[in-house]
């Protein structure tokens, strides 16, 4: 009896375990490419400077040029594409988040910088942060899911 | 911690390492020659060091080093130079700043190159994590 009582205990501490791992990922995977997408006004549309850390939009081109999958399979496109995918996002999974392709050929320009342009670097300045959105969230998970 | 010392540190490493090539600093005037390197910094927010916060304060960042050659002499230029600034970083290494370090826990990162109205250029991302020991 006892043995099956901490049987029992064992598998639902594993299991608690497991929804925090789970939703540490699935918030911290959220948190991360939600700020690298974020978009703000395009120098063609009369913005000043680049703004590093956004989206430049003038016709939206770029910014709806994402592809977002998970294990290469699901695979969602648009703007607001990492949304749909992120609740599906468990501990492990292997998922990736991509700007550019045929419609936007421009994206690595715009990201990085020309001549004529400083960078935007919207997927480096989110992705440098992920440590500490992952602390905050193991955080917020440890005071939060019982 | 002082966030300027972390900056011009790195700087200075890539500036000792005599590469040979005009480098562009940070807010300065951009020169037009080839080859040539193109700094700029990416930091994150600071966090505490521990769960339960503590008096360790640590961000991470990189160094941007766009590596600008001539586009249409072929990549091999840039790919060297990338390498070379690369090496400069490796992987396990350490600065010392006033009160902390700054540690170099995985390899640069060399993206690939694209070419840019006369220029072909190559990302190479040196990420850090600088703390307070």
């Amino acid at each position: 009896m006892e043995t099956k009582e901490f049987s029992a205990d064992v598998d639902a501490w594993i299991a608690k375990s497991q929804r925090r791992l789970d939703l540490v990922a699935r918030r911290s995977t959220g948190d991360v490419i939600g700020r690298a997408a974020r978009r703000t006004m395009g120098i063609t549309r009369g913005a000043k400077n680049a703004k590093p850390g956004f989206i430049p939009v003038d016709l939206s081109t770029l910014s709806k040029s994402l592809v977002s999958t998970i294990h290469g399979g699901i695979r969602q496109e648009g703007a607001d594409s990492h949304r749909l995918i992120i609740g599906k996002v468990k501990s492990g999974d292997v998922i990736s988040f991509m700007w550019g392709g045929p419609a936007a050929s421009y994206a690595r320009h715009v990201h990085y910088g020309t001549k004529h342009m400083d960078g935007w670097f919207w997927i480096d300045r989110a992705v440098v942060n992920w440590q500490a959105i992952v602390r905050r969230n193991a955080i917020w998970v440890r005071n939060n899911v019982k | 911690m002082n966030t300027n010392e972390v900056k011009a540190l790195l700087q200075k490493a890539l500036y000792d390492a005599a590469l040979g090539v005009d480098i562009d600093w940070p807010n300065s005037p951009r020169s037009a020659v080839w080859p040539r390197i193109e700094v700029s910094h990416i930091s994150s927010e600071r966090t505490s060091g521990t769960l339960k916060g503590s008096e360790v304060i640590r961000y991470s960042g990189v160094m941007s080093a766009i590596i600008v050659t001539q586009a249409a002499s072929g990549a091999v230029s840039g790919d060297v130079l990338a390498d070379q600034v690369a090496a400069i970083f490796p992987e396990g290494s350490r600065i010392a700043i006033t009160g902390g370090e700054i540690a170099f826990n995985r390899p640069a990162d060399i993206r690939d190159g694209y070419n840019d109205d006369g220029d072909w250029r190559v990302p190479v991302m040196i990420g850090y994590s600088a703390m307070t020991t």
